[in-house]
């Protein structure tokens, strides 16, 4: 018993949030139900019934078109999602997984552990899934199919499910002799099947038993996380939207932790109805787009969700959003965050070690008030004047080991002939008449970019008499004999 | 925390509180300020892993003069924010987040009610924090909840007259002088060279203050290398260089 195979017999609707609601919910492929929630059921209504007649018979029925190319994609993202329990897992579409036991023997001594886990993590994903243990691929696929626990009980109608060579008619022909289940047929002699049957037939039923091989693709993991919600009912409100984006979040956390990763950006792509009327191509240009960065790479998802939210209220939402999408854009490998046993030296007492990192407050600041708006001081060996005021974009904190008792170093003795620098440097430089000014000391003629409308200016500590008082500025003269003041010695 | 200035030290009992808000009172930047805090502000930048915070400074503050004085510039965060209201905002958080050391701020006068200054102080006893509001001389009317109150005044180009508004412990105290440390009248030996300087430009023929740019010569002949050059040809040397390099260039 080798083989493990995990059927989501209601993938397809529980694509869509919220369908363990009370309302009756259906699946729709060419006009006729092929799968219904548990209040549809009740209601009456049986895959195969179309969809008028559902409607006649459940007034407040919920009906959503089936979108094959989103069940591959979740199979996908579940697979990902599993591939932390072994890494021998097969997508076996529609709505199936193939896992296969060996690969990850001895971490799980007990396969029913194993089973167990993946239940869990489907579970937490928000399917539900059925889950079979068989001794090949084709077998297991066969019993989680059809729910059933003994391989020689599975009803034949199994058979063009397995393979997509055999039709219904053929089963049909089967019924008809009087043969009704897998283990009747595998009576059979294989030879004379085969000639009276099909080789297709023939086949399949050898790759139930194990008479053939059937070698299965292993899944190899993504490389990047990205993962689309798509929500039942529209969003309107940002509130609302807080348990789709932890849901998300969850997933990211445990694609990080699987990985050893941790992220330094994500991306938040909120699409409305209108957006997505418009078709895929113009999707990602017209859906607004949320970009969250962190000073120190995270994995919890409550911070995730908590700095994200802060950054959602500054942005405006396209009106109802019908799906939302999460992608980690950077990630860097997972670095233990060295904490001290004892305060650092030099920290006020009573200031309590549940305080935030210097990290934790640069990222509130920034998902509030912006990533421009949190800046930095950099002190360029640039002579150009205009450098002096440039900021950077403050990226984090970086700490540094600070000694117990050591004395902090004395200033060096500045040697004369260096240049003295103002505290206050002007944005703008403002013209300013000579005759307020004491000239004290220049000139330092400061030129520079001669490759790019080169600059020359002298300039001078004066004395500025005001109102108010005396003070030393930094004032230069162009080469138009124009003065300037440009800064203050504050 | 000391001041760095023996005379304040002695005024406050010991030098600036180690939390809590404290505000200057002043009508014209760059008297003098900023001098007031660095001694603290370089301490704190070198013995604490916190952020020293400036929020929405009338001007920018100068790299390297900040480096030149030693602080970690690593250390600095500034923020811009766009409204009163989020400078609020962001200064409540900065103080009670307990991760900064420092924070200096100017807030719109408006914004800055008795309500919010209780807030403000309430936040940066808890995050152990010294902010420092500054504030026009008008707003020492205003009721505050700041501890320390100064109001400062140019007093010559290097001194301030600091007039203890509110202190703790003590009555009100004014017209404190305080000599500025790092004022440029430290290099005032220099006037006096640059005034030879100029003598010796005269007697080589070259017009004070204009000449100097038009006739492109090297303008960096400091005080001493123009003490050397006696002779007019040294000076004449580099800025026939300048202008062959100005040759190939064009």
């Amino acid at each position: 018993m080798d083989w493990l195979v995990l059927h989501f017999p209601a993938l397809g609707l529980e694509l869509f949030q919220g369908t363990d609601s009370q309302q009756p919910a259906v699946l729709v492929e060419d006009n006729r139900v092929c799968l219904c929630n548990d209040a549809a059921q009740q209601a009456g209504i049986r895959p195969g019934t179309t969809l008028a007649t559902a409607r006649s018979i459940a007034n407040d029925l919920m009906h959503l078109q089936r979108q094959p190319g989103l069940e591959t994609q979740r199979l996908e993202a579940l697979a990902d999602a599993l591939y932390g329990l072994t890494p021998d897992i097969a997508l076996a579409p529609p709505a199936s997984l193939v896992i296969h036991l060996k690969g990850s023997e001895r971490l799980f001594a007990n396969p029913e552990q194993l089973c167990q886990r993946a239940f869990e993590e489907a579970r937490a994903m928000g399917h539900r899934a059925t889950i079979r243990r068989g001794p090949t691929p084709a077998a297991a696929l066969a019993l989680a199919l059809t729910a059933h626990r003994q391989l020689s009980k599975v009803p034949l109608s199994v058979l063009p499910l397995l393979s997509p060579d055999i039709r219904d008619v053929q089963v049909e022909r089967f019924l008809n002799m009087g043969l009704r289940s897998i283990g009747d047929v595998l009576a059979l002699p294989a030879e004379s099947l085969a000639r009276r049957f099909g080789t297709a037939i023939a086949q399949t039923l050898d790759r139930v038993a194990g008479r053939r091989g059937d070698p299965q693709t292993f899944i190899e993991p993504k490389e990047r996380f990205e993962q689309t919600l798509h929500l039942l009912d529209p969003i309107r409100s940002k509130q609302g939207l807080a348990g789709p984006m932890l849901r998300l979040a969850k997933r990211l956390e445990r694609w990080l932790i699987g990985r050893q990763l941790a992220a330094s950006e994500l991306h938040w792509t909120f699409t409305s109805a209108s957006t997505q009327l418009q078709g895929s191509a113009t999707t990602d240009a017209r859906a607004p787009v949320m970009t969250v960065g962190f000073a120190q790479p995270l994995t919890g998802a409550r911070r995730f969700l908590r700095l994200s939210q802060t950054r959602l209220e500054q942005q405006v939402l396209p009106g109802e959003v019908i799906s939302v999408t999460l992608a980690a854009t950077a990630t860097q490998p997972l670095v233990g965050q060295p904490t001290t046993l004892f305060p650092e030296p030099g920290m006020p007492d009573g200031l309590d070690a549940a305080a935030q990192t210097p990290n934790d407050l640069l990222d509130q600041l920034r998902a509030r008030l912006g990533d421009e708006s949190c800046r930095r001081l950099e002190a360029r060996a640039q002579h150009h004047p205009g450098w002096l005021v440039r900021q950077p974009r403050q990226q984090g904190f970086t700490s540094k080991r600070i000694r117990e008792g050591s004395a902090i170093p004395a200033l060096a003795t500045e040697p004369e002939t260096a240049a003295h620098r103002p505290l206050w440097l002007r944005q703008q430089p403002r013209p300013v008449a000579l005759r307020e000014l004491t000239l004290l000391h220049g000139p330092e003629r400061i030129q520079t970019g001669w490759w790019h409308q080169g600059t020359a200016r002298d300039y001078y500590i004066a004395c500025r008499q005001q109102l108010s008082g005396p003070s030393y500025c930094w004032v230069y003269r162009d080469q138009d004999k124009n003065w300037y003041l440009h800064g203050y010695f504050a | 925390m000391g001041t760095g200035y023996p005379a304040l030290d002695q005024a406050l009992a010991g030098g600036w509180p180690a939390d809590g808000l404290n505000e200057f009172l002043l009508d014209q930047d760059g008297i003098g300020e900023l001098q007031l805090l660095v001694p603290a502000m370089r301490t704190l930048s070198q013995s604490q892993n916190r952020w020293i915070v400036w929020i929405n400074p009338p001007h920018k503050p100068c790299a390297s003069a900040l480096e030149s004085l030693g602080i970690d510039l690593d250390k600095i965060l500034m923020i811009y924010p766009k409204n009163a209201q989020e400078a609020l905002w962001s200064l409540e958080k900065v103080l009670r987040s307990g991760s900064s050391s420092m924070a200096l701020a100017w807030i719109d006068e408006t914004a800055l009610s008795i309500k919010n200054s209780r807030r403000l102080q309430l936040a940066a006893r808890q995050g152990h924090c010294c902010c420092t509001l500054f504030r026009p001389a008008r707003a020492a009317s205003q009721p505050s909840m700041a501890r320390l109150r100064l109001a400062l005044k140019a007093q010559g180009p290097d001194a301030l007259q600091v007039d203890i508004r509110k202190r703790q412990g003590a009555w009100p105290l004014d017209g404190l002088k305080v000599t500025l440390s790092h004022a440029p009248g430290q290099q005032k030996a220099s006037a006096e060279s640059v005034q030879s300087q100029l003598e010796l430009w005269r007697k080589l023929g070259v017009q004070y203050p204009g000449a100097v740019a038009t006739t492109q010569r090297s303008a960096q002949p400091s005080a001493q290398r123009a003490a050397r050059a006696s002779k007019p040809d040294r000076m004449a040397r580099p800025s026939r260089r300048l202008a062959d390099r100005a040759g190939i260039v064009h």
